[in-house]
């Protein structure tokens, strides 16, 4: 094979890319490693659960054509893949291109550590009065190296970190984990132990999203609805005392099912507990909703094309009318409980924010739903047969798609690649923070759910 | 200076810092202000020349390791330094031999350390309180002033 990249290679890799873009085909996950002396990179790509993927097998220090355009939300994954391998891509530097248009405009740095962001993320804005022109966002403040001290552990090791990158999403990534291992290593999971399984993975999209409408409430100045959404988050916490002493619900999953049976009674009492917050959360909803002076504060800002929506994941893409239904990936028993996805019909701050109160109902609901049947039996489940294999799993978290792609051999995790939802979606953040005003970038951020911890891993 | 020290204790405003990792305990932190509404004393500030303590929490790595020493560095002297959770401690499941990340006590001088993952709400109230008690000016030169939850 050619040790140097050519011009050819890129217009067949291209070709290629763009060819199942027009068979409307989504990127799911770029996945590198290295072979011999070459980077490998796969493109895993996805249509009405149809996995296809693309190969490329690029030498060492090449600059290859950027999938970006292509398929715009595959930026923050190829950021990444430069940062982890020698290979570049052929996007343009956006941060020498600020330097060089500052003439009239000025460069406003922002964070990374800053009171109104969830998290590290270092933004640099360039700003005509106080209207953003261009936004270049730098992360990597939150990199713990999950993924590459995963590879080579042993599975409950895996599973303890995993359940850790993340305080909102770490149940699922978990879980996500678990349902590899379980598909590569043949083992059944008793009826049981899926029914907990989906009571704890929605309890987890609910404390998700109670900390996103925190989050909203603050960057809005609401203060008494922020000290009654965290009311509502001791009252989960108080639900989940009766499981557990992390609200983060860790240590609970064990491969094969969950470690502890939980009574029908502590369930019950759970459920009562929790079934309190319908009330609380459908009246701010109601107040928001009728309250002229925050729908014209949220519903102006933030908004989404339909042309980029379509590309992102969660209530982004939900909020813009794609009636994206992630629960239906999943091998947990979605199928036999009745919901309804919530969606609207224009991104903006607003919808998305009515959403997170619409989702967190639509949890409670599938939580009560899910107790009422709850089956007898085991737990745990029975022991499968250690063997080899690779299995990507796509599974819901509280904020979009999930993606993990797992590699075993003997128990011992050889490969592990994660994708979150806010890799997806961060690739964006530049389109609907252009033409913003400056004092509305937490609130427009806030409305999206970036989860960079479970992110920049 | 007692007089000052007890005008101190009476407003504390708090720097918070998200180096990296689950965010958990920052969440805890301001769960613990909302949850407790009898305390009015904590107050979170945005600017780190207004701020008499710094909250470090989640896994330090090369890039965050310089923005908190540069806070630490606009911070007003007498400051306090809080570890906050088992990964700002000790790096928890994520610190091994070259993997890059860094403690707090490695970085700057530490004046209280909760260990737990995630730590409880109150501990981390107890702990601002406690060492914002002992810290004074010199103290972080002859390691007094410390404590340990």
């Amino acid at each position: 094979m050619s040790r140097t990249w050519s011009e050819k290679q890129s217009r067949t890799l291209m070709g290629k890319l763009y060819g199942y873009k027009s068979m409307d085909y989504k990127l799911l996950l770029i996945k590198a490693a290295y072979v011999e002396d070459f980077v490998r990179l796969k493109y895993i790509l996805e249509k009405d659960g149809f996995i296809e993927s693309v190969d490329a097998d690029i030498p060492e220090n090449s600059t290859i054509p950027s999938v970006t355009e292509v398929f715009p939300e595959g930026a923050q994954m190829q950021k990444e893949i430069t940062g982890l391998y020698p290979v570049k891509f052929t996007s343009p530097d956006t941060r020498v291109n600020f330097e060089q248009e500052q003439n009239d405009n000025l460069l406003v740095e922002w964070g990374p550590f800053h009171p109104l962001l969830q998290e590290p993320v270092f933004f640099s804005f360039l700003t005509k009065g106080d209207v953003i022109k261009k936004v270049y966002a730098e992360t990597g403040y939150n990199y713990s190296g999950v993924e590459a001290l995963c590879t080579g552990g042993k599975i409950p090791h895996v599973l303890d970190m995993l359940e850790r990158i993340s305080s909102v999403n770490g149940f699922s990534v978990g879980l996500a984990f678990l349902q590899a291992v379980e598909k590569i290593h043949d083992i059944i999971v008793p009826d049981k132990a899926n029914y907990l399984r989906l009571i704890l993975n929605e309890m987890s999209f609910l404390r998700a999203n109670l900390y996103s409408l925190s989050h909203i409430t603050k960057c809005l100045g609401l203060l008494s609805d922020n000290s009654a959404i965290f009311k509502l988050i001791s009252l989960f916490n108080e639900a989940t005392s009766l499981i557990t002493d992390d609200p983060q619900l860790k240590g609970i999953l064990t491969p094969g099912g969950i470690n502890r049976d939980i009574e029908n009674e502590t369930l019950l009492q759970l459920n009562v507990i929790l079934q309190e917050m319908v009330h609380g959360l459908s009246a701010i909803r109601q107040r928001w909703n009728d309250t002229q002076s925050i729908i014209e504060r949220m519903s102006g800002i933030g908004k989404i094309d339909k042309s980029i929506a379509r590309a992102m994941t969660g209530r982004a893409a939900r909020s813009a009318g794609f009636a994206e239904d992630i629960r239906k990936l999943s091998s947990l028993p979605y199928h036999v409980l009745s919901y309804k996805i919530p969606m609207a019909y224009e991104s903006n701050c607003f919808t998305r924010a009515m959403l997170m109160f619409d989702d967190s109902l639509l949890s409670l609901s599938l939580i009560d739903q899910a107790i009422e049947i709850l089956p007898k039996g085991d737990v745990k489940g029975f022991n499968g047969i250690m063997s080899k294999g690779e299995v990507l799993i796509r599974e819901p978290e509280a904020f979009g798609e999930l993606v993990v792609y797992v590699s075993l051999d003997e128990g011992i995790v050889t490969d592990i690649k994660i994708r979150n939802s806010s890799s997806i979606n961060f690739s964006f953040i530049s389109h609907f923070l252009k033409e913003a005003d400056l004092n509305e970038v937490p609130l427009v951020i806030s409305s999206l759910d970036l989860d960079f911890s479970g992110m920049e891993k | 200076m007692n007089w000052l020290n007890r005008i101190r204790m009476r407003s504390i405003s708090v720097f918070i810092v998200q180096a990296g990792g689950c965010r958990d305990c920052a969440l805890q932190f301001l769960m613990a202000l909302s949850e407790n509404n009898e305390i009015k004393g904590i107050t979170v500030t945005g600017n780190p020349k207004h701020a008499d303590c710094l909250l470090v929490c989640g896994c330090i790595n090369e890039k965050s390791k310089e923005k908190i020493t540069e806070i630490y560095e606009k911070m007003p002297a007498p400051k306090a330094v809080i570890a906050v959770g088992a990964c700002a401690c000790s790096g928890s499941l994520f610190r091994r031999e070259n993997s890059g990340l860094y403690t707090v006590e490695e970085i700057l001088p530490v004046n209280s350390w909760i260990r737990s993952c995630a730590p409880g709400t109150t501990e981390i109230l107890e702990a601002i309180v406690r060492a914002m008690e002992n810290v004074k000016e010199n103290h972080y030169r002859n390691d007094e002033g410390r404590n340990d939850l």
